[in-house]
């Protein structure tokens, strides 16, 4: 389906920094709030995963896309501007904080991508980043990571709060003495970004005065097509239209009218802003695993009513019920939901530090990864679980269903 | 009068077709108390953990639903169904009942008054007479209930006129747990409670929204604290208890307090 969106008097920040109570999620459509609920049941009722729908486009004639080729159709996010636009943000801040604790928090929902951006700007301004503790070190509630105290108006940035405390009884004294001294202005002016799930659980260990806290921005339908309208940018040679593979419909496009301000967007974009609770890196994961093209050849078109002359390259987006989507098993149950939502509130943990502080038997902890490492809802590298931003989404809703402490986000 | 007997006047002859339609309903009745019986708790358990005590509670609503529709649909069977006639069946069945099956219709009786003022619920935890467990199923004449031990108790709903029911969450999942440490009196009382705090805050079963609560009860051998937090599914209270129990005592072995003599605490023990 194919809506028509206006985005006239709209002016449209693509990274925009708000406070945490203006932070919109995107709406569900009515359609996909049913289909949910349609899904959970046919769920119950089935064993087997229902069989695909055949697309026009035949997967014989299409092959995924991959690579430097993949890198140049769907690229990274300018991380650069978006760490210009924080950089003005946080100069606004600068400016106004005299009667506040010198103080800032960017709380950063998985994959959003604002740790990156952060990153990018603290090379930029050359700013102090504080190295977390290691988990000995929280333990032995040793604090000597915190930052240095001194004169310097240069703000220090802490890049991972999530990192400096655990689930343990000893593991949350020193994060509790850290933000004491922070929000007292005792260190100086600082940076802290937080992993939204932390920032919840931490919200239930510190108690205190919280100071100015910004997310990034969800990104909604018109800030993802903002993303993926590479067609007319600088970096392709020759424009690109996405076009869904079973109905031929492209994703989304300029109106043909004379409407400038008019935007044709088909519901896949939607869905996947609410599937990706508009989180950008998961956005762009599920939208990459989704595209191909014809194989063995270039494809080009030409345009329709008034640019005629201009050559355009056709890459094929699989139907939405068509991209899969990993899921939590459906056998999964509580000490699943332990596992996963220990990694969520610590960003991710070591499989030695995970066996420490999930109640669980150290080998049935290692069977769970394992059983969620083939779902493709998690990843180890280097002896460090994490959750794949592709898995995010049902291990988040798998998580809720538990009962356990979710973030805002 | 034509009729030698008029008590007999009030019922139909019973015909061939009547008896096989009676037990068709009834057959359909059993049957489908039967699959809401297994239906409910089934999807109770597939269905966000919110959802479920709502479910387990539709269990009993349905079966009495089904059993008065089933009785409605057999009266005019065998009855000539006018407002005499029943007062009439039901006044000799009462007269009936009342000396021979009290006890057992006085139970059935409550087992109706549980579904409106509902004292325990599917999925609540409840201790009537010694036995504690959960309520697995409310039937017409008892409730079931299973103790953590795994055995299903029967008690009868006439229990409910003359008995203390303790229920602890009340149809919510909402159930408190309480883990005991019993200390002597050498050691720093804040720093034992903050310890403590952190124990609860740090479980993974714990329901974080509600408040955990470190209570202090000094005693002659020494002091007795109490740990009171909420787990997240009433069904993990003991794993909550034991996992609060183990890391608590281990926390508090590593600050070095002495725990109380053993042969005092089992004479203070409250």
């Amino acid at each position: 389906m194919i809506k028509n969106i206006d985005t006239e008097n709209r002016e449209l920040i693509l990274w925009d920094f708000v406070p945490l109570s203006d932070y919109q999620l995107p709406a569900s459509p009515v359609a996909e709030a049913a289909q949910k609920g349609i899904t959970f049941f046919t769920r119950l009722f089935r064993n087997k995963d229902p069989k695909p729908l055949s697309p026009i486009k035949s997967h014989c004639e299409l092959q995924l896309i991959s690579g430097h080729r993949l890198e140049c159709l769907s690229p990274s996010p300018d991380w650069q501007s978006a760490s210009r636009m924080l950089g003005e943000r946080l100069s606004e801040w600068m400016k106004q904080r005299h009667s506040d604790p010198p103080i800032l928090v960017l709380v950063a929902p998985p994959f959003s991508g604002i740790r990156t951006i952060l990153s990018t700007l603290t090379s930029q301004k050359k700013w102090k980043s504080v190295i977390p503790p290691t988990p000995e070190m929280i333990l032995a509630d040793d604090d000597t990571w915190f930052p240095a105290t001194g004169q310097s108006q240069k703000p220090w940035v802490f890049p991972c709060l999530e990192k400096s405390f655990l689930r343990h009884v000893s593991g949350l004294s020193v994060v509790r003495k850290f933000l004491y001294r922070a929000y007292s202005g005792d260190l100086g002016p600082g940076i802290i970004c937080c992993d939204s799930w932390a920032w919840k659980y931490l919200s239930h260990v510190w108690r205190g005065y919280s100071p100015v806290s910004l997310t990034l921005q969800a990104f909604d339908i018109l800030r993802l097509t903002r993303v993926f309208d590479k067609q007319n940018g600088p970096e392709t040679q020759i424009p690109v239209t996405f076009r869904n593979s079973n109905d031929g419909h492209p994703i989304f496009e300029a109106a043909a009218s004379s409407d400038a301000d008019k935007l044709l967007i088909s519901d896949f974009l939607q869905r996947l802003a609410v599937h990706s609770r508009g989180h950008l890196e998961i956005a762009l994961t599920v939208w990459r695993s989704g595209l191909s093209e014809e194989s063995g050849r270039l494809i080009e078109e030409k345009k329709s009513s008034e640019r005629d002359d201009v050559l355009c390259q056709t890459i094929w987006m699989s139907d939405w019920d068509q991209i899969r989507h990993p899921e939590v098993p459906s056998d999964a149950g509580r000490d699943e939901a332990f596992v996963i939502h220990t990694l969520l509130i610590h960003n991710g943990l070591p499989i030695e530090w995970m066996k420490a502080l999930v109640p669980l038997h150290a080998s049935h902890v290692l069977e769970i990864v394992s059983k969620l490492q083939e779902a493709e809802i998690v990843k180890v590298v280097d002896g460090v679980c994490r959750i794949l931003p592709a898995g995010y989404p049902s291990a988040r809703k798998f998580v809720q269903a538990n009962g356990l402490l979710t973030d805002d986000f | 009068m034509n009729d030698p007997n008029p008590a007999l006047a009030i019922f139909h002859s019973l015909t061939q077709t009547s008896l096989i339609q009676i037990g068709l309903i009834l057959a359909l009745a059993y049957l489908s108390i039967f699959i809401s019986q297994k239906f409910f708790p089934w999807l109770a358990d597939e269905v966000p953990s919110r959802f479920r005590l709502f479910l387990l509670g539709l269990v009993p609503v349905t079966r009495l639903v089904i059993i008065i529709a089933a009785f409605v649909m057999i009266i005019p069977l065998f009855l000539y169904p006018t407002f005499a006639n029943l007062v009439t069946l039901l006044g000799a069945l009462g007269i009936a009942i009342g000396f021979a099956l009290k006890d057992y219709v006085s139970s059935l009786i409550a087992g109706i008054v549980t579904l409106y003022e509902r004292p325990y619920q599917p999925g609540d935890w409840i201790e009537v007479n010694g036995a504690y467990g959960e309520v697995r199923t409310i039937n017409m004449r008892t409730v079931e209930i299973v103790t953590p031990d795994d055995t299903v108790v029967q008690i009868p709903h006439l229990q409910l006129w003359h008995q203390l029911v303790f229920n602890s969450n009340d149809g919510g999942q909402n159930l408190q747990c309480t883990a005991d440490f019993y200390l002597n009196h050498q050691h720093d009382v804040a720093t034992v409670r903050e310890l403590l705090y952190d124990t609860a805050l740090t479980s993974n079963f714990l329901q974080i929204r509600k408040q955990i609560v470190v209570a202090v009860i000094n005693r002659p051998w020494g002091r007795h604290y109490r740990l009171k937090a909420y787990p997240i599914d009433p069904r993990h209270q003991f794993d909550f208890v034991s996992d609060l129990t183990v890391r608590g005592k281990s926390a508090l072995d590593t600050l070095g307090v002495d725990w109380a003599p053993q042969v005092l605490f089992s004479e203070g023990k409250s």
